[in-house]
């Protein structure tokens, strides 16, 4: 299990445990983390669980394929050097001290 | 994807849910008129998971009244149809269609009893050969002035039938345009000629394709979905070559309805309407924009499917829809017959009785869905705040709520907005009832 922070929109703070192999988009939404959309469900179709990546003590983000990188041209907030799909990024045994901010859009 | 909270705002519209109290904001379609043409003419109502009985008096007006008698709460819907109202079968009390309680025959002479009991009643209205009743708070809306209320009695024809799933699977398949070209295909096109009052089996407007081979061989639509007055409007695009595109314009009317085309002559107006979180029945207006609606063979066409006095489908879950797996490979893509709306009925019974929306995956031909909860959710929100949720009409709002505009053809102009406008006008201007453009 891994404790992901979400920086909501109001500026409070969220801390879900996320399962192993669980992304942190599932993980957003069946813990009602308000502002993660992820309309699409992870199929990589709609962009709306937008995450800015703050920070990570220990352990290493999955690498960002073409297919997320496409996607994120088109996401309805701006898209910043920190900019990931929260589908993309799935809970794994070191990974440590993961914080995400919401944006302020989704669509 | 959503949560399974989000899931149950949506999905429970039990009394005191918020998707409830939204629901309730609306009139509700509640029975056929052609039900009360029998020799009976009490019935039993479950809508939105309350109890209710409807009956229509002698005078020929109809009541719907809370089902448990107020005396000692046995079923109402069972009760005698006489002197002037709606009789407890158990001690005798009688109520009128207002709920007044005129008789409590075994108490002592002289009792004024039945001056101090009331029972709840609800407003009716009868449209288009449906009977609507208000069960929510104050004053009921104002009806809009849609096609399928428009249209005179000789050109509307109302069905329903029961589906054992809840509301909002059974609405969202009516804004998934891309479903059409799998769960509806058939590896060979009928005559056109013998598609009387069926979906999906003539040609179409401007072409002599059957709509079957349009959507068996164009399968990858481009979909457009823009906000309107009256909810959503669906463009769905089919390039056929380079000179000819097919072109089919439907409607979510808010909270729950779609509006479609069923043939170049006739639209589709259909309510999901919930009995409780596990059942609704769709109630259907078709609508003529030519001749009058061929009404018994409309109506004997679908009893054969959905026989009274029920409307329960006689392919359902326990005989597994008459899925035929030799069918499925020879005749169409589903094996379950050519009644497309038992193929609709299994696609939103298959997914169980609430569908697990948290297990769902949505691709961008789903947009409609994503854009419809999205608007649902909206409307929640504003009902919760205690403001006038979308199409809850008022008297000078009404009549400019028409249309709206359901299409089905195929553009070799290149502008394919204009030409559905214009052909859409064209029908209403040809429509012997002076169809009204929507607004």
């Amino acid at each position: 299990m891994t404790d992901v922070t979400f920086i909501l929109r109001d500026g409070s703070r969220e801390v879900v445990d996320i399962a192993e192999g669980m992304s942190v988009m599932q993980g957003a939404i069946l813990n009602d983390v308000r502002g993660i959309d992820g309309e699409c469900g992870g199929c990589l179709s709609c962009a709306t669980c937008h995450v800015y990546v703050e920070s990570l003590e220990a352990g290493e983000l999955p690498p960002m394929g073409e297919d997320e990188n496409g996607l994120l041209d088109g996401v309805a907030a701006e898209r910043r050097p920190n900019s990931r799909l929260g589908c993309q990024l799935l809970a794994a045994p070191g990974l440590k001290g993961l914080v995400v901010r919401v944006p302020e859009r989704q669509v | 994807m959503i949560s399974q909270k989000q899931n149950d705002l949506y999905t429970r519209v039990g009394p005191g849910t918020p998707c409830g109290t939204l629901l309730r904001r609306y009139w509700q379609p509640v029975a056929l008129v052609d039900e009360f043409a029998g020799k009976r003419q009490v019935k039993a109502v479950r809508l939105l998971g309350e109890n209710f009985v409807l009956f229509r008096d002698a005078a020929g007006r109809y009541g719907m009244l809370d089902r448990d008698c107020p005396h000692r709460n046995a079923d109402l819907s069972f009760g005698r149809l006489e002197h002037g109202g709606l009789r407890c079968p158990f001690h005798g009390w009688l109520f009128d269609a207002d709920g007044n309680c005129l008789e409590t025959p075994a108490e002592p002479v002289g009792s004024t009893l039945c001056k101090k009991v009331r029972q709840k009643a609800y407003p009716t209205e009868v449209r288009s050969g449906v009977v609507f009743a208000y069960i929510g708070p104050g004053t009921p809306p104002a009806f809009p002035e849609l096609d399928c209320f428009a249209a005179p009695d000789s050109h509307t024809f109302a069905f329903k039938g029961l589906w054992e799933c809840n509301w909002l699977q059974s609405l969202e398949v009516g804004m998934d345009p891309a479903h059409a070209s799998f769960l509806h295909r058939f590896f060979e096109d009928e005559d056109p000629e013998a598609s009387y009052g069926k979906q999906f089996r003539s040609t179409t407007f401007d072409t002599d394709l059957p709509i079957t081979r349009v959507l068996r061989e164009y399968d990858r639509p481009e979909i457009g979905v823009t906000p309107v007055d009256h909810g959503l409007r669906l463009t769905t695009l089919r390039r056929i070559d380079e000179a000819q595109t097919h072109v089919r314009v439907t409607n979510i009317v808010f909270p729950q309805a779609f509006v479609i085309p069923m043939s170049p002559e006739v639209t589709i107006s259909q309510w999901h309407v919930p009995v409780d979180d596990h059942n609704n029945f769709w109630f259907t207006i078709f609508t003529s924009f030519t001749g009058p609606i061929d009404k018994a063979t409309m109506r004997e066409q679908r009893l054969a499917t959905y026989p009274e006095p029920d409307y329960r489908p006689i392919r359902n879950r326990s005989n597994s829809w008459g899925y035929d797996p030799d069918e499925q490979k020879a005749a169409t893509f589903l094996g379950m017959g050519f009644d497309i709306n038992i193929h609709d009925q299994w696609a939103c019974e298959s997914q169980g009785p609430i569908q697990d929306r948290t297990r769902e995956h949505l691709g961008t031909s789903d947009k409609g869905i994503i854009a419809y909860r999205r608007m649902l959710s909206r409307e929640l929100e504003r009902v919760e705040k205690g403001e006038r949720p979308l199409m809850c009409l008022t008297p000078e709002e009404a009549p400019a709520m028409r249309g709206p505009v359901s299409y089905d053809g195929v553009d070799r102009s290149g502008d394919v907005e204009r030409y559905w406008r214009e052909g859409d006008a064209k029908r209403r201007a040809d429509a012997p009832w002076g169809g009204k453009v929507e607004a």
